[in-house]
């Protein structure tokens, strides 16, 4: 059984603005989950999109933005977002200081589908 | 819930920091301009619920050193003569303690990431002399402090002892009666929100935040210093080891500067970009605001710093041309007409509460074609 230790495990940059480590993965040898953590630095605006599978996002420091049909709506550690199957769901960081997310879903690939 | 549609357009929005949902942030975009509108103006309460004040039966009495006690209405103070002018203040925990301080200091550590400069704004204020209200009571000669009574009380946040509590501060008496320090029932041109101490504040010229007694029900008129608990218990800090004045009293806002555009994360285009900010002393004016575009090293006066409008802000605005791409240290610094500028570094070390910080605060951006 794995035991993952988190320093072993660098946040590596991803995309313009976005740092990300996977904690569980099927690197790891899970099958059925994966377990990632996401840092978000201000100025980044994601796009609308779905997933086949639920998908939790827990704050673990900062805040991050999203957007709940027309308004925004910031949320704190103490938070956790539950995108299920197929529903659309957008984040967005126009904040002071960077989101450190944690991503959870039960699935080792993660479809995308970009509305936007 | 309510699905996002496609291309919502994104409107900045107060930033809860804390669990109790006691504080909010002012978003970064709010301080872009002259007058932070009300439903961005940061929020520091110490209970979660706001008191309910019916404005038709509200009653404002002061007593004690007086040589008469009386209960003003809410149509009584609308009476008096009205004083209508801009003011700046922060709350002395605004802005963020550098990193190197923070992992060996007992600092909140959720609001310290989430903050930035937002526990802070600028507005237009009306209400009525505080002076013009005691003469109507008539101050005693014996008289030492004014004493502020909010409706708002409850257990201590922190530790929850004292289990019941209610907000007061006091002021010298020369604050006090300094035609400036105002009894404000107006926020840039609206009643005073509920959040904001509806119907009636205290407001401070030129002071911290936490002076500017919110729900204000009591003026208490004193014969000698007031000791209570958000005196001298919370909103204090420790001075260094040696000195003869043991703790530090937030009164007086320090001279200070920030940068407000770029934003937080905005990318400066290498053809050039119109830095900007605010600088404040609170009762003291700025002499002048110098930007580093080097981490430091150089200095230069700002290409433009506008006038003040009563206890505003400055605000000011610097054009950059970057040499080249990459990544950059800005930073502005502030100097008042007394001489006294922010310290290049965190001015309250030895005390755990982060508060007072006036510092020149490093910002990182980045340059692109």
């Amino acid at each position: 059984m794995p035991i993952i230790d988190h320093s072993d495990i660098r946040l590596a940059p991803t995309t313009e603005r976005v740092r990300e480590r996977y904690l569980v993965s099927k690197d790891r040898g899970a099958v059925s989950l994966t377990v990632k953590e996401v840092e978000i630095a201000p100025g980044w605006e994601g796009r609308l999109h779905t997933h086949p599978v639920d998908v939790s996002i827990q704050v673990l420091s900062g805040a991050i933005q999203v957007i709940l049909g027309d308004e925004v709506r910031t949320v704190r550690p103490g938070t956790t977002l539950l995108a299920p199957p197929g529903v659309p769901h957008k984040l967005i960081h126009h904040l002071w200081t960077p989101a450190l997310l944690m991503i959870t879903y039960p699935s080792a690939e993660l479809v995308t589908d970009h509305l936007e | 819930m309510a699905l996002p549609k496609i291309g919502t357009q994104v409107a900045p929005q107060i930033i809860p920091t804390n669990a109790g949902l006691r504080t909010w942030a002012a978003p970064p975009q709010a301080l872009q301009n002259e007058i932070v509108p009300n439903e961005l103006f940061y929020i520091r309460n110490h209970w979660k619920e706001s008191p309910n004040i019916d404005i038709n039966t509200f009653e404002l009495k002061i007593d004690g050193e007086v040589e008469r006690t009386i209960t003003l209405s809410f149509e009584d103070l609308k009476k008096l003569p009205q004083k209508r002018f801009q003011v700046t203040f922060e709350c002395c925990g605004n802005s963020p303690v550098p990193e190197y301080f923070t992992k060996s200091l007992r600092i909140s550590s959720v609001m310290e990431q989430i903050k930035g400069h937002g526990i802070m704004g600028n507005a237009e204020w009306a209400g009525v002399s505080l002076k013009d209200v005691l003469e109507l009571a008539g101050v005693k000669d014996s008289a030492v402090e004014v004493m502020f009574e909010g409706a708002d009380h409850g257990a201590d946040e922190v530790v929850g002892d004292p289990a019941e509590i209610t907000y007061e501060r006091s002021l010298p008496m020369a604050k006090a009666l300094h035609e400036d320090t105002i009894l404000a029932y107006e926020m840039n041109g609206e009643p005073l929100p509920k959040d904001h101490g509806y119907p009636l504040r205290l407001l401070v010229s030129g002071w911290y935040g936490m002076n500017s007694v919110k729900w204000l029900v009591g003026i208490h008129v004193l014969d000698h210093k007031f000791d209570g608990f958000y005196m001298t218990q919370r909103y204090m800090t420790m001075n260094e080891p040696g000195n003869p004045v043991p703790y530090r009293f937030y009164g007086k806002l320090q001279v200070k500067s920030i940068i407000t555009s770029p934003l937080p994360g905005e990318i400066i285009p290498a053809s050039g970009y119109t830095l900007a900010g605010a600088a404040w002393s609170g009762e003291e004016d700025i002499e002048e605001v110098e930007i580093s575009t080097d981490g430091g090293e150089t200095w230069n006066p700002v290409d433009k710093l506008h006038d003040r409008e009563a206890y505003s802000w400055y605000r000011w605005e610097h054009q950059w041309n970057p040499p080249a791409e990459g990544k950059y240290t800005i930073m502005s610094r502030a100097t008042n007409v007394l001489g006294v500028t922010q310290p290049m570094e965190f001015p309250n070390p030895w005390d755990g509460r982060g508060y007072g910080n006036n510092m020149v605060f490093p910002y990182d951006v980045e340059v692109r074609a």
